[in-house]
């Protein structure tokens, strides 16, 4: 079932030069129930820049976003988002920072605290629920951005390249982990948009990869992704596909 | 016996109201400092075109010297409250108020605009709302700055409070009862005893405001930040004492909140630099202009309209204030003036970096920690409060007038001086001058080769705090009220406070501080900004 559809979207930005800048250009593109979507491409493509229109942060120059068949014109409450360097709230605790995922519901207080906790106990945090951000490790505050992003039960999660300020051994962890959340129908969003540096992290999560070319962004080819799960990050059908996907990008 | 008991009574009574009055002030303001400066430090943070004028406006406000905002300020509040007590009154908070509320106002200005771009869209996609974010986003991130500044104010708010509260008992009719009146009156009545009690009153509040205010508050304010403990930004010279430890110990009882009193260690980490924010200023004056005209325009206007015969009556008043003989004279003072205030602030400046300078850089590599707590205590106590002291010895020297307002001038500016250069020296890596010391740099070539290059930032940064503390200074350096009389030395200081307190001139005041102001603004564009860029550039440790 057809969630998200991009139609013709462009973004550019007012520059001094009389012409302006434009970052992305003629991107369209369909999201479907069950999708987990990985966006690559060089840097400074406008990967950040697609996500933050999807989720309805800043407007497409021209073009649409629809989610569900409606135009996206304002932030959309069924999507949430997890971010690169995570920016939780340093002045709020780890269960402070999961219930403002809950923020604009209008549900109980204690209700939101219930599922707070719960979801701490998910990411296995349980424990830190007092502690503040700069208390905890790179992984561990990652872990908390999600468990914020998913606390309100999203239809579609977005992900700003959420391994990259990582060590490269905390994001293994990490990324093992969102694939079994991936798995787990309890928890899951319906689907994943999830924008990444690194090709074998995409050929590695998603169902399928959308690479976008140098600067202005277009789509240069989308990929499925048909291994099964779970994968081997170092198997040899993944690396074909992984230098395929390099060699667009190169 | 008994009237003897009965004197002490009375005069203690004197005392604590006294320095109750102060303490009351202190407050008002520091209150109605934080009321303005968080919303509009916020509306200029958030909105790119009140920032365009709300920025400047700040600007030329805090270069305007805070005791020149004094008299006129007297005139202008007792000239609403027709003479009453009320309008000194407000005219002291007002002062206190000016000296907090721009720097206040920077810095919620400074601590918004530094949030975060992925916090501001975290805040979007979690649809915080107005409230959410102010509450959630924008309150919580101005908290560190505003704590750590708002103790930096206050410090700064005694100095001119006592200041102010001295400058007036020259005249019954503006007198404002406080601690510093209360020092000054027993100095000049030759009661020594009393003007040290003062004195010990007034440090014994300042410090406990410290330990029982704003220790907790910078506590609570580490939580705030976005990454652990950054010592360069708690610079402030923390006045903590080891003498303090014991009192510490006896006011923490399990009732009483607890107070931390930080350990020695972190003192002298945290006397690192004095943090001051180099105002931006940004190309948006010409729109600024603009809009100043049409506001001026449009109120001229509107007084003209209605108020037809007050202004023609006023204009006459100020044409012939404007032919006063005194005013003509006092008018071709003011080159001469300006010269002589510059150059006595250019003399207080060497003197200070003369004792500074080798303090310093002793201090942050040898000192041992007992000279910090000397050093916190001296700094602490509001300088203006040591005038009549000083005054009563330096004023019978050879010289002694130039000399009093010469060491009154650098009370305002030493201690930016040396606690910005011991920041300085302290964040020179030890690595540096190891390498300069094993090629066989010393003495002198380890001074000029390494040590006062690497302390150059601070320096700058030191100097324009520094100065801007000297030229308040001035005010009541050049025009000393000593023992009933008043011994004035020429200069742009004086010069203001005989406009206000002897001729009563306004037009000849605003003239003075029109003078003040624009030669400081000058002065930080054309020499302090750039040296500071140049410096930066330069010199600066990556």
């Amino acid at each position: 079932m057809l969630l998200l559809e991009l139609r013709n979207v462009t973004k550019s930005f007012a520059s001094k030069s009389a012409r302006p800048f434009v970052v992305l250009e003629h991107i369209t593109m369909a999201v479907d129930r069950g999708d987990f979507v990985c966006i690559v491409g060089p840097s400074g493509c406008g990967k950040s820049t697609l996500l933050r229109i999807v989720c309805g942060l800043i407007p497409p120059t021209d073009g649409q976003v629809l989610y569900k068949g409606a135009e996206v014109k304002k932030v959309c409450d069924e999507m949430a988002m997890v971010f690169q360097s995570f920016a939780l709230f340093p002045w709020l605790t780890v269960l402070e920072n999961i219930e403002i995922g809950l923020y604009s519901k209008k549900i109980p207080r204690e209700e939101k605290k219930r599922r707070a906790l719960k979801m701490i106990e998910m990411i296995g945090l349980k424990g830190f629920e007092e502690a503040y951000p700069r208390e905890l490790s790179g992984g561990m505050k990652q872990r908390v951005g999600l468990a914020r992003a998913l606390v309100s039960d999203p239809t579609v999660l977005l992900m700003d390249e959420p391994f990259s300020s990582l060590d490269p051994l905390t994001a293994t962890h990490l990324r093992e982990e969102l694939v079994d959340f991936w798995l787990n129908p309890n928890v899951a969003p319906d689907s994943v948009i999830m924008v990444t540096h690194s090709v074998e992290e995409a050929v590695y999560l998603a169902n399928r990869v959308i690479v976008l070319s140098h600067r202005p962004g277009t789509i240069l080819k989308e990929v499925p992704i048909d291994l099964p799960r779970p994968r081997d990050p170092r198997s040899d059908k993944l690396y074909t596909l992984v230098d395929q996907i390099t060699s667009l990008i190169a | 016996m008994q009237p003897q008991a009965e004197g002490l009574l009375t005069e203690t009574l004197l005392l604590l109201s006294n320095l109750s009055y102060s303490l009351l002030r202190q407050f008002t303001a520091l209150i109605l400092s934080y009321l303005f400066a968080i919303p509009y430090g916020i509306v200029a943070a958030r909105s790119r075109r009140a920032e365009s004028v709300m920025l400047p406006i700040l600007d030329i406000l805090q270069s305007v010297p805070i005791l020149g905002f004094f008299p006129v300020a007297v005139l202008f509040f007792i000239a609403i409250f027709g003479g009453s007590r009320l309008g000194v009154e407000l005219a002291a908070i007002f002062l206190i108020f000016t000296s907090q509320a721009w720097n206040l106002a920077f810095s919620t200005y400074e601590s918004v605009s530094a949030i975060p771009n992925e916090l501001f869209d975290a805040s979007s996609a979690l649809r915080l709302g107005r409230v959410g974010r102010i509450m959630k986003l924008y309150l919580p991130s101005c908290v560190p700055k505003l704590v750590y500044n708002g103790m930096m104010s206050w410090a700064g708010g005694w100095y001119f409070l006592v200041a102010a509260e001295m400058i007036t008992i020259g005249s019954e009719e503006y007198k404002v009862a406080g601690i510093g009146s209360y020092i000054a009156e027993a100095t000049y009545s030759g009661n020594l005893s009393h003007a040290l009690l003062g004195l010990g009153a007034l440090i014994f509040s300042v410090v406990m405001v410290d330990l029982l205010l704003w220790a907790p508050l910078r506590d609570y304010a580490e939580r705030f930040r976005y990454e652990a403990f950054a010592a360069q930004e708690m610079g402030q010279p923390t006045f903590y004492l080891r003498s303090l430890k014991w009192l510490e110990k006896r006011l923490r009882r399990p009732s009483l909140p607890t107070v931390r009193l930080r350990s020695l260690e972190k003192t002298k980490e945290i006397i690192s630099v004095v943090y001051t924010p180099l105002p931006k200023v940004k190309a948006y004056l010409k729109f600024v202009r603009i809009l100043s005209i049409i506001l001026v325009a449009a109120l001229v206007s509107l007084t003209l309209l209605y108020q037809y015969g007050e202004v023609i009556k006023s204009v006459n008043g100020f044409i012939k204030s404007l032919k006063e003989p005194q005013f003509l004279i006092e008018l071709n003072l003011l080159p001469q003036a300006l010269f002589a205030s510059i150059a006595r602030l250019g003399l207080a400046y060497a003197a200070s970096l003369a004792w500074t300078l080798p303090l310093a850089a002793w201090l942050a590599w040898r000192a041992r920690a007992a000279a910090f707590s000397l050093l916190g205590v001296l700094a602490s106590i509001p300088a203006t409060a040591l005038f009549p002291l000083i005054i009563n010895v330096t004023i019978h020297l050879p010289y002694g007038l130039f000399l009093t307002s010469i060491i009154l001038t650098m009370t305002g500016m030493q201690w930016y001086i040396l606690f910005n250069l011991i920041g300085g020296f302290r964040s020179i890596p030890s690595d540096t001058v190891e390498t300069a010391r094993s090629f066989g740099l010393r003495g002198l070539s380890l001074w000029r080769k390494v040590k006062l290059p690497s302390v150059m930032p601070a320096l700058i940064t030191g100097s324009i705090t520094g100065w801007g503390g000297g030229w308040n200074a001035l005010i009541v350096s050049e025009y000393i009220n000593y023992g009933g009389e008043t011994y004035t030395v020429l200069g742009l200081g004086s010069m203001l406070d005989k406009a206000a307190y002897e001729l009563g001139n306004l037009t000849l005041l605003l003239i003075i501080l029109v003078t003040m102001t624009s030669t400081i603004m000058l002065m930080n564009r054309v020499i302090w900004r750039r040296a500071y860029h140049y410096v930066l550039d330069r010199y600066r440790f990556e």
